[in-house]
């Protein structure tokens, strides 16, 4: 019941990939896309699901990513690991569709958290379960907490991310885990409460 | 509660939460990749013929203008060379023909001289109707024939007089 291990699904990007298929990949093969695919197609499934927290939304960004990462393999010069390069791409389209959502650019962590009713919409069927949680964040904090806490990114990458300061990236994951922690306390709270018979 | 400023790993731990779920992707996602990507490989070996095929075209199209033009300089100088052939020609026949009073004729010379007639004749009408070059060249050429057999006949006359 603890959090540990859930960020890295499945082998997650830390996974090698070998010197033939990687060149195999880059003369075009499919097989060895489709090693690619069977290898990385979930770690970057789960990160686009937890960030953008729709499932449709998450496998068109895996396709969008994976049929970038078809025509870009050639420049590849493993220069950083093949997960690391595949992760990066994954994050920045990810953050690209974020930045497509108009009702989610706002930059402002007020306006961020302003955007969605924080107590009220924890309701009597909100559990203690993390995912359901975080799908109670707004898209951008919930982007900000996957990639710094599930990611390892630091607040000098998310900044550069985001193209903000490190300060905002660091206030909006200072009030995600406020938002969560009063979500918690408000779905506890009931249970809490003595009963009268 | 009071100190929310914590790691989320901190806080699930704290409030027991559950962990993240790992899902997989739809069966069928690695089957509508690969489709996508073999429709955008179709798409740009299309591009590619299509971009081939409109290169060889031009490139076609060039070598029959080229050659034509070749083709037309080089029937251009040969008709010439005919027609300079055919004046030089005349030109030593005339010398050939003032150089001697006696003027005996053969047969062949006779002929060629009827011929030669009707080949100037013929040239002057194809001149006139603004004939092809070919027709013309080829007319140049009889005559230059004719007159190489015409100036043979007189040399040989030349020769059997002075004998």
């Amino acid at each position: 019941m603890t959090m540990e291990n859930t960020s890295d699904p499945a082998g997650g990007f830390a996974q090698r990939v070998d010197a033939m298929t990687l060149a195999r990949a880059q003369a075009g093969d499919m097989q060895a896309f489709a090693t690619l695919y069977s290898s990385f197609g979930k770690p970057c499934f789960n990160l686009a699901l937890r960030i953008l927290g729709n499932r449709a939304q998450a496998e068109d960004l895996v396709q969008e990513v994976f049929l970038k990462m078809f025509g870009a393999i050639r420049s590849y010069r493993g220069d950083a690991p093949f997960g690391s390069w595949l992760k990066r791409m994954a994050v920045n389209a990810t953050i690209d569709q974020l930045r497509g959502q108009r009702h989610d650019a706002d930059v402002d962590a007020e306006a961020i958290f302003a955007q969605q009713p924080a107590l009220d919409s924890a309701g009597p069927a909100a559990t203690l379960d993390a995912w359901a949680l975080l799908l109670r964040l707004p898209a951008r904090a919930r982007a900000v907490l996957v990639l710094h806490e599930f990611e390892g990114y630091t607040h000098t990458e998310l900044a550069e991310l985001f193209g903000q300061s490190e300060s905002y990236s660091k206030s909006i994951l200072a009030r995600a885990l406020k938002r969560l922690n009063e979500l918690v306390v408000r779905t506890a709270e009931p249970e809490t409460c003595p009963t009268r018979s | 509660m009071s100190d929310p400023i914590m790691t989320f790993h901190q806080f699930a731990r704290r409030m027991r939460l559950d962990e993240l779920p790992v899902l997989e992707p739809s069966a069928d996602l690695w089957q509508k990749i690969a489709g996508a990507q073999q429709q955008r490989r179709r798409r740009a070996h299309l591009r590619r013929i299509v971009l081939w095929c409109g290169s060889s075209v031009v490139v076609l199209a060039a070598l029959i203008v080229g050659a034509d033009g070749w083709f037309a300089r080089t029937q251009a100088s040969v008709d010439v060379d005919w027609q300079a052939r055919a004046q030089a020609l005349e030109l030593q026949l005339r010398a050939l023909n003032t150089g001697t009073s006696a003027r005996a004729a053969n047969a062949i010379a006779i002929d060629a001289q009827n011929e030669l007639a009707l080949v100037d004749v013929a040239l002057q009408s194809a001149y006139d109707e603004g004939a092809e070059q070919q027709r013309v060249s080829a007319l140049w050429k009889r005559r230059s024939e004719l007159l190489s057999a015409l100036v043979n006949a007189r040399r040989q006359n030349l020769e059997i007089s002075r004998i």
